[in-house]
């Protein structure tokens, strides 16, 4: 057994991180060809770092460190692979409208906000995409987040609510409703 | 709120569960990274495949469950694929097999009697079967998923169904926990029962609903 203050397990982590880490590459704008060798890197990263974790920070937010680092640089490798822009189904216009009101046939709709959503992000510096996907699609705490993005919490929360902004801009845009 | 504020905040909610990874995604992964940390333990063995193995072996459970888990992931990948159009594929012969202690497989609790299900005399003999009674979750998982397939292939939905409650027994949060529910779709409708099966899919597309195999669960019983 594990002393309590050893690092948690390969296999633990791995468990409890796999998809985390893999959704989030994808939002941080890894293309999906390019998912798989990525989330292996991170892994192989964290296997390899995983004894100098000394739970300072959550587990998330020391994974979260290496995700955005191993992101670059698929993002850097893939440049030519850019997300393609694509003008918003009407299906999703609507929506985005009126209250969503969940359905069995909505998988269209989620399939459709997920791709929109890569597009807004991608429109976004990598800073404020990191923040915006970790508090706002993952729900961490912004103080989780400022240690991943190694800011200070007041310079997170000011940057938080500009990326927030940002993002509302750049959808404003892609919906052809340009607040200049 | 602003309408602007309002759209951004849905849209954030609708794409939310848009990104995870299928069952087959994660399973080839888990193949790949324990592919490559046997590698790397080899690298630094700098040894023969032999070394190698000793090394991974010492590396303990973790790539041996690995290893054992990609062995079934082929299997368990074309598990949606098999589901749809009732087209049997044929068990992946894979990747060589680090030796796995072949424990009895667990002893499911006796499987409830089913009205509409005969009582099947002996589970489906899964094509490759690898049962490793430690190691990772997500291995036991798959095996005992890859167990459900066999079964659906061989006709004997009770005994898929009955793996199934094992299955939500034993794993209430697994990681194939959709994979889990779809096959019980599948399971149900074999069983002829229809109405249990509407319910269950409704609950699926509600529950999964970017799931990549809700439209095959939603048409299961058709």
């Amino acid at each position: 057994m594990a002393r309590p203050t050893a690092p948690p397990a390969f296999a633990e982590v791995y468990e409890s991180c796999a998809k985390l880490v893999w959704r989030n590459l994808r939002r941080l704008g890894v293309p999906e060809p390019a998912l798989e060798d990525a989330a292996q890197d991170v892994f192989l990263v964290v296997h390899r770092r995983l004894p100098e974790f000394e739970g300072r920070s959550s587990l998330r937010t020391w994974i979260f460190g290496i995700v955005l680092r191993v992101a670059a640089r698929h993002r850097r490798k893939a440049r030519g692979l850019a997300v393609r822009e694509t003008p918003i189904p009407n299906e999703l216009g609507q929506a985005l409208s009126a209250p969503a009101h969940e359905g069995p046939f909505e998988r269209t709709l989620h399939r459709q906000a997920t791709d929109f959503l890569h597009q807004v992000l991608e429109r976004l510096d990598d800073e404020r995409r990191a923040l915006l996907i970790m508090v706002d699609l993952e729900q961490t705490s912004v103080a989780e987040a400022a240690e991943a993005l190694e800011i200070n919490l007041n310079t997170a929360y000011s940057r938080l609510r500009a990326a927030r902004r940002a993002f509302e801009a750049e959808l404003a845009t892609l919906l052809g409703e340009g607040t200049k | 709120m602003s309408g602007l504020e309002r759209k951004a905040h849905r849209l954030v909610e609708l794409a939310r569960s848009g990104d995870d990874p299928s069952a087959a995604q994660l399973l080839s992964l888990h193949g790949a990274v324990a592919a490559r940390i046997a590698a790397e333990g080899a690298l630094a063995a700098s040894g023969t495949a032999a070394t190698a193995t000793a090394k991974v072996a010492s590396t303990g459970a973790f790539v041996k469950g690995l290893v054992a888990a990609a062995a079934i992931a082929t299997g368990a990948a074309g598990f949606f694929a098999l589901q749809g159009d009732g087209q049997t594929v044929a068990p992946a012969p894979v990747v060589q097999l680090p030796p796995v202690h072949s424990a009895p497989p667990e002893a499911f609790v006796s499987p409830q009697p089913d009205s509409a299900t005969p009582p099947v005399a002996a589970p489906a003999p899964p094509a490759r079967s690898v049962k490793a009674p430690s190691g990772l979750r997500l291995e036991q998982e798959a095996a005992l998923l890859a167990e459900v397939q066999g079964a659906l292939r061989s006709g004997q939905a009770g005994t898929a169904l009955t793996k199934l409650e094992s299955y939500d027994r034993r794993f209430p949060t697994g990681m194939l926990r959709a994979e889990a529910d779809a096959a019980r779709v599948f399971a149900l409708c074999a069983a002829g029962r229809v109405d249990k099966a509407r319910v269950s899919a409704t609950r699926f597309v509600q529950r999964y609903p970017s799931s990549p195999a809700a439209a095959r669960v939603q048409a299961a019983c058709k």
